[in-house]
């Protein structure tokens, strides 16, 4: 025995440094990592928020889409933020403010009146008002790699029902414990050994806290007491609100797909689609039950076994004084109350796009857990006008569902990306054909062999005359190309803006042959191209590997006359406290001459008014000028369009992911995409005037010499002073004079 | 008489209604209107949105440049591009917002793009812009 006792002695005084030792380790993880846990936070994407004016041009339909995809609910009198009414004509909407990165927007009540597809009237509190700007939509988050999504709130921030029913439930004596309550283990024990295994935890709150944040799942006696004496810890370390404000942050609430859904904020957005200081009483109770077992009672799959739950949590919270026994009642009569079910990433293609283009400024683990607010141009109006039209034309073109298409939709003036589609099914993630296919791009990239040529105005102008016979290129490793035109035909001697517009091949073979590839490679990268592209003769007829995006980019510059915009997915980013991190500003940088671009503009709008691309105004009224461009790849692989109004810019594709034949042309596929999307979604025509150094001539159009108005195949055509032909037809100009004769000359700019 | 014509059909297409439904035929077979592009000048009249949206933005844009918040100014004037792109006002305060930064290129290149949509006394400003 005595030889035993200092034996004893050493191990207990090993077990108790030992233990000790345990205990510093623990409580390091805690302080070390609690903060960073309790805001570790991901990246929240927003959409454009609609902004509101007399003038804009927007339909009552329109906004009443956006106001239920932001969650409000229509009611007959709005009396609360998040709340509207609709009369004839007019909507009252009752905002709800946000903090914006420029200005903080605040709730108010509005009242909004439409005609003619806009907004006629606009006032509050009695007086006008120059904008309404709501809330902006979430449509996605980034996310660590362990898929945790969660939105912090405050705790000042959370209804006092829905804290204290959470306590009444999970821990009623979170105010008086220090991390874990005797009396609450000794029930679960007891219930534990009356069913013989283990059903009940008897965890408090900050128990289930450190278990979330630092344990693994398993049911061991070790695990037990290591969260015991954490959550002592944690106790001592920190204040019961911050605890308690952590757990609300943090519980577990569900499975969306990959995603884990945790905090009752993030909860309430996903099952009821309002924040949380929206929530009734009945929807409070529904996730404090879910607690327990998010799957057990997920309210979408088992609708019963949640509701049975929900009214025993309100009944609970009756008996506890959380709330009275009349309004339980009420709360147990309410329906469950769930949102329609909707993925939550809504708009996968466009989140693909802001995540690369995040990836360009930051690292991940910088974007993905800091809790920023990215505030982004994306449209979900236009979005669903864009998939709207692509299914309705892919359903009438290939009902069976094989063939693919791809879109992307800049707001030309700045250069924003609004709407992207990465394929038929637009809730699918995966294959993003719009970023990602690498298709030949055929006739859509011969607008920058023109473009090189109008730029050399003592060469080239919209009447010189091209050749369209065939013709043998030879390459120097002794490779042949002989490029044909699309029917089979050739058409001799033809001016330069006809042969854009129909899309001759062999004459755009030729002018680009006399141009030399590397200056058309050029170009492509002036227009703002940053791939490389193959230098090889049939480069000139859209060789190579483009993506819809890279497309988008080239149109873009040509649709701002010719200077470059990097195209912008990303309007700013703040940072969890609202400061501002970033925020981009529109640039142009001028990249070629505009008097070249306005010449090439009128031919792209002479492709949909007489050529290859005229498809366009079955869609559109006859005065709504656009531009545009068809591509067809061989035997129909790919069917392109490219084409732009006073507003947007759309490039559309149709192809097949094997690469094999549609039948298509650039015409009967993707323009109708195009052009069904751009009658409902362009509002304005393109209009500006004539850039100083452009002036216009009557010219032959066959012959290409100058002639006058009434004279045969007489055109009235831009040109760059003093590029226009120096020959002349003869056929004399018919002097008038009277009032005709002035307005003539007024139109070109002569009367003063 | 060509812009008689031209005011005719017009009128007339504005009388039509909407878009034709879809059909599975090839629209470019299909022989619409070949109706050559009125060259270069489409003065339309100014959009009759030039909204008080736009002159609030653009006041407040002007105001902030002048207490040298070039950030808030920025944000402005993109709102207010998004508003009216058509507007030479905006560009000359785009304009005027990169010169303030200390950027003449870009200043000269949002000018330039002003001059497309500018009348009257707003041409001479944004040609004041313009990169000499």
């Amino acid at each position: 025995m005595a030889i035993f006792l200092p034996l004893l002695r050493r191990v207990l005084i090993a077990a108790a440094c030992l233990l000790i030792a345990l205990l510093f380790y623990l409580d390091g993880v805690i302080t070390n990592s609690f903060e960073a846990k309790r805001y570790a936070l991901p990246a929240q994407v927003f959409a454009r928020p609609l902004e509101l004016y007399v003038g804009a041009r927007i339909t009552v339909n329109d906004v009443v889409q956006e106001l239920g995809d932001l969650g409000y609910r229509r009611v007959a009198q709005a009396r609360s933020p998040g709340e509207f009414e609709t009369t004839s004509g007019a909507l009252r909407v009752y905002s709800r403010g946000f903090a914006f990165p420029d200005a903080p927007e605040s709730a108010r009540l509005a009242r909004l009146s439409f005609a003619g597809g806009r907004v006629t009237a606009l006032n509050s509190a009695g007086s006008a008002l120059d904008i309404l700007r709501l809330e902006p939509q979430k449509i996605g988050g980034i996310y660590p790699s362990h898929g945790e999504d969660r939105l912090l709130t405050r705790l000042d921030e959370i209804p006092e029902t829905l804290i204290a029913g959470l306590l009444a439930i999970e821990d009623q004596g979170f105010y008086r414990h220090l991390g874990f309550s005797p009396s609450g283990i000794a029930r679960a024990a007891l219930a534990n050994l009356r069913s013989g295994s283990v059903v009940a935890g008897g965890s408090t709150i900050t128990q289930q806290l450190v278990k979330n944040y630092y344990l693994t799942p398993e049911r061991t006696l070790s695990r037990k007491l290591r969260e015991l004496a954490m959550a002592v810890l944690m106790e001592l370390h920190y204040p019961k609100e911050a605890i308690l404000e952590s757990y609300m942050n943090e519980v577990y609430l569900g499975q969306d797909g990959p995603r884990s859904l945790h905090g009752f904020a993030l909860a309430a957005e996903h099952y009821f689609d309002r924040p949380i200081d929206e929530l009734g009483l009945h929807q409070q109770a529904l996730l404090i039950g879910m607690i327990q077992g998010p799957s057990l009672y997920n309210p979408r799959r088992n609708h019963e076994r949640a509701r049975k739950r929900r009214d025993l949590v309100l009944r609970v919270m009756a008996a506890e004084e959380v709330i009275n026994s009349e309004q339980a009642l009420v709360a147990q009569a309410m329906p469950l109350d769930l949102r329609s079910g909707r993925a939550t990433d809504r708009f996968p293609a466009y989140l693909d796009l802001v995540r690369r283009h995040l990836r360009e400024q930051y690292r991940r683990e910088d974007y993905a857990s800091a809790g920023l607010r990215i505030f982004t141009p994306f449209d979900p109006l236009l979005q669903r006008q864009l998939e709207a039209s692509a299914t309705r034309t892919l359903n009438a073109l290939n009902p069976r569902g094989d063939l693919q298409t791809a879109a992307v939709v800049t707001r030309t003036a700045n250069a924003e990306v609004v709407a992207l589609l990465g394929g038929r099914e637009p809730r699918a993630t995966g294959f993003n054909r719009a970023l990602d296919a690498r298709r030949p791009a055929g006739s859509l990239l011969k607008p920058a062999v023109y473009l090189a040529a109008l730029e050399q105005p003592e060469r080239y102008n919209l009447a010189t005359l091209l050749d369209d016979s065939p013709l043998t290129v030879s390459g120097r490793d002794g490779s042949v190309w002989q490029p044909r035109n699309f029917d089979r035909q050739s058409h001799g001697e033809v001016t330069l803006h006809r042969a854009l517009a129909n899309s001759w091949n062999q004459a755009t073979a030729r002018l680009g042959m006399a141009l030399g590839v590397p200056t058309v490679a050029d170009m492509l990268r002036r227009l703002g191209l940053r791939q490389s592209v193959p230098r090889v003769p049939s480069l000139v007829l859209g060789a190579g590997e483009y993506s819809p995006l890279m497309m988008a980019r080239v149109y873009q510059s040509i649709a701002v006359d010719g200077t470059k915009t990097p195209l912008r997915s990303i309007r700013s980013i703040v940072d969890r406290d609202g400061e501002l991190l970033r925020s981009n500003v529109t640039e142009y940088e001028r990249a070629v001459d505009r008097r070249a671009v306005h010449l090439l503009s009128y031919a792209l709008r002479e492709v949909v008014r007489e050529g290859t691309g005229r498809g366009v105004y079955r869609y559109l009224n006859e005065d709504f000028h656009v531009a545009g461009k068809t591509g067809t790849t061989n035997d129909g692989r790919d069917s392109w369009f490219a084409g732009f109004s006073g507003d947007l810019l759309a490039v559309t594709w149709i192809g097949r992911d094997n690469n094999d034949a549609t039948g298509l042309t650039g015409s009967s596929g993707a323009l109708r995409v195009w052009a069904d999307f751009m009658a409902g979604a362009a509002k304005r025509p393109l209009q500006y005037r004539m850039p100083a150094g452009v002036e216009l001539h009557w010219v032959d159009d066959r012959r290409g010499l100058l002639t006058a108005e009434g004279c045969q195949d007489a055109r009235l055509l831009p040109f760059i002073e003093g590029s226009e032909p120096r020959d002349a037809t003869g056929c004399a100009p018919r002097r008038r004079g009277g009032l005709r004769g002035w307005f003539e000359r007024l139109f070109r700019g002569e009367a003063s | 008489m060509r812009w008689l014509r031209l005011l005719l059909v017009l009128t007339l297409t504005a009388c039509a209604t909407g878009p034709e439904p879809v059909s599975p035929e090839d629209p470019a077979a299909r022989d619409t209107t070949r109706q050559a592009p009125t060259p270069a000048v489409i003065e339309a009249p100014p959009d009759p949105v030039a909204p008080s949206a736009v002159e609030a933005l653009l006041a407040e844009a002007r105001r902030l440049r002048a207490e040298g918040d070039l950030g808030g100014s920025f944000a402005r004037v993109e709102r207010a591009l998004r508003i009216a792109p058509e507007d030479a006002e905006v560009y000359l305060e785009l304009a005027r917002t990169h010169a303030a930064a200390g950027q003449a290129e870009r200043a000269s290149a949002a000018a330039e793009r002003g001059l497309l949509y500018c009348r009257g006394t707003n041409c001479s400003r944004l040609r004041d812009l313009l990169k000499t």
